[in-house]
């Protein structure tokens, strides 16, 4: 091969998964080989330096991927492997260093695009950096305790039967904005070191009453985990908190933009 | 984890076979994973950006999306297999 140093090919698309700082820059320790597969399923992760960043990217086909992408859009088995597959990556260097994601489904033309695009936000993702460095993301969820009854359902006798009687049940839910719960957005708040709106795609579960995404130093992961169990033992029998993470700050990030 | 308060997984294990003896509630996990995969993240105004318009779609059901991810979960698996690390 002519050029064996290169590892994406001269106009081959790229997949963009996130932006860490280059270890070059911070001094850090570069970073080991992931295990994880490239969003096509084909191509490995590659780290691609761009002046004070390092990009993690990923080879894409221009015809079966970029271009069908905004289609697959619509396709929700294509969005959730390659929703999950985008994770594990982005999942992966976390663990390692931090990196700030980039939107899902973000695509470059070429390598040049994306260095171009990247070096000329740099101040702006400096900042980004500065802010999520040293933090996770944890989702927080509160759903009230008592089941749907199944019994209610069978009974319907009509399509609009059931869901009148499906209103009417929403209706008769605990309030959503509470004084508790804004007692437990506070506690949390005060942990953490931003708060985000969250979770549109399980908006639907039953019974969820409130949820928020929140940015955590991680030197106060006892805090955070004593200030939930507080409300967890405080709420007992009547509502039930769900956490999840430590994620990537995906949701603390849409300044760099 | 007693008192109802549960973590869950950042990301996927990477011992996929233990995905199959997951039960319905964990699967809501990955449908988190959606959560905060979609619609996050910095939009970077390169030569082609994606819309999103399309995720709109995920929001109408919830069961449609569960089986979706348990599908794609299938999909990963066979793929995993076939690729010896």
């Amino acid at each position: 091969m002519a050029n064996s140093n290169r590892k994406i090919a001269a106009g081959g698309a790229i997949y963009l998964y996130g932006i860490s700082e280059s270890p070059a820059a911070t001094g850090a320790k570069k970073p080991a080989k992931l295990g994880s597969v490239g969003i096509d399923g084909v191509h490995p992760v590659q780290p691609l330096p761009c002046g004070d960043f390092l990009c993690w990217v990923c080879e894409v086909d221009q015809a079966s991927f970029a271009d069908a992408v905004e289609r697959n859009m619509e396709n929700l088995e294509w969005l959730a492997l390659h929703g999950v597959r985008h994770q594990q990556v982005v999942g992966e260097v976390a663990e390692q260093m931090t990196i700030v994601p980039a939107r899902f489904g973000t695509v470059f033309s070429g390598e040049p695009a994306l260095l171009k695009d990247v070096q000329g936000r740099k101040t702006a993702l400096k900042k980004v950096f500065a802010r999520v460095a040293g933090g996770d993301e944890w989702g927080v969820k509160v759903f009230a305790a008592r089941k749907v009854s199944a019994v209610a359902m069978t009974e319907a006798k009509s399509g609009k039967e059931y869901l009148q009687q499906k209103a009417a049940r929403l209706k008769k839910r605990p309030e959503r904005n509470d004084q508790e719960l804004q007692e437990l957005a506070t506690a949390l708040g005060k942990i953490a070191t931003h708060s985000a709106p969250s979770g549109k795609v399980s908006g639907a579960q039953p019974n969820l009453l409130w949820q928020a995404t929140f940015l955590v130093p991680r030197g106060k992961r006892r805090q955070w985990d004593q200030a939930l169990k507080n409300f967890v033992e405080r709420w007992d029998g009547q509502r039930r908190i769900e956490v999840n993470g430590p994620w990537p700050p995906y949701s603390f990030v849409s300044d760099a933009e | 984890m007693g008192h109802g308060l549960r973590t869950r997984l950042s990301q996927m294990p990477n011992d996929f076979e233990t995905l199959e003896t997951l039960g319905a509630e964990d699967e809501i996990s990955l449908l988190e994973i959606m959560d905060h995969v979609l619609n996050s993240g910095v939009v970077i105004h390169g030569s082609l950006v994606i819309s999103l318009a399309g995720v709109d779609l995920v929001y109408l059901g919830l069961n449609v999306v569960l089986t979706s991810v348990e599908t794609a979960l299938k999909h990963l698996q066979i793929e995993e297999k076939r690729r010896p690390r």
